[in-house]
């Protein structure tokens, strides 16, 4: 019984062996570069929504852009 | 211990050459690999004897995009001196390639490696990645990147190399 344990924990492990992250070579970032892979997608629509925050609720950063919410800039 | 710490790392600076490649000659693995597109199918070994300037790029590269006129206009200038330009495009859908090429033609031979043999061959490290190869097989310069403040000192190197 334990050395069927140790066999499934074994062979269990092995399969997760598999998932280890592939390195992504300089000459395979085409899907990585793609406009729609970017944490901005839309420069202009993510500057009407912070403007929106800013606005109407006093808040500013958080996105990447500068100033940490302190209100002073 | 320290003192041994110390000698190892400066055996290390000294061994370690960040342009290594720049000194050394182009392998016969190299020399034989394949480059095809929709007329040729060939090897980098057709150019031996000539000045060769490899030049990896793809479509979603915009220094490539940045490249491409002047490298035009370098294979003109120095295509009698016996320069050429051997385009490797590394993007894995053909069709992107083609739309790049529609946008900014290349007035160079250009290859299509989808599955990546040429820059793993090379160990390429950034895109584009340009190396210069002289006529006796030795790489000259191994370039990452492109700007428009490297054109002078590229032409440069070209002139030096075909010029000798």
């Amino acid at each position: 019984m334990k050395a069927l344990l140790i066999m499934m924990g074994v062979i269990t492990l092995s399969a997760c062996s598999n998932l280890t992250p592939k390195e992504v070579k300089p000459w395979e970032r085409g899907t990585l570069a793609r406009d729609n892979m970017k944490l901005v997608p839309d420069e202009v629509h993510t500057g009407l929504d912070e403007h929106i925050y800013f606005s109407k609720e006093a808040a500013s950063g958080g996105s990447g852009v500068g100033g940490g919410g302190c209100g002073c800039n | 211990m320290f003192k041994k710490l110390l000698a190892v790392c400066v055996f290390g600076l000294v061994i370690w050459q960040p342009s290594a490649m720049a000194a050394q000659s182009i392998s016969d693995a190299q020399w034989q690999l394949p480059l095809k597109n929709d007329q040729v199918s060939t090897t980098l070994s057709s150019y031996k004897g000539q000045v060769i300037w490899v030049d990896f790029w793809a479509s979603w590269c915009p220094p490539c995009k940045a490249s491409f006129p002047w490298l035009n206009q370098m294979q003109q200038k120095y295509a009698n001196q016996g320069f050429h330009i051997v385009g490797i495009n590394v993007d894995e859908e053909r069709a992107d390639a083609i739309s790049f090429l529609q946008q900014v033609p290349a007035r160079f031979d250009v290859y299509f490696d989808p599955d990546g043999h040429a820059p793993s061959q090379f160990q390429i490290q950034g895109m584009p990645t340009a190396i210069l190869i002289d006529r006796e097989g030795s790489v000259k310069m191994f370039h990452i990147g492109f700007e428009e403040h490297q054109k002078a000192e590229l032409e440069n190197l070209i002139r030096q190399t075909v010029l000798r």
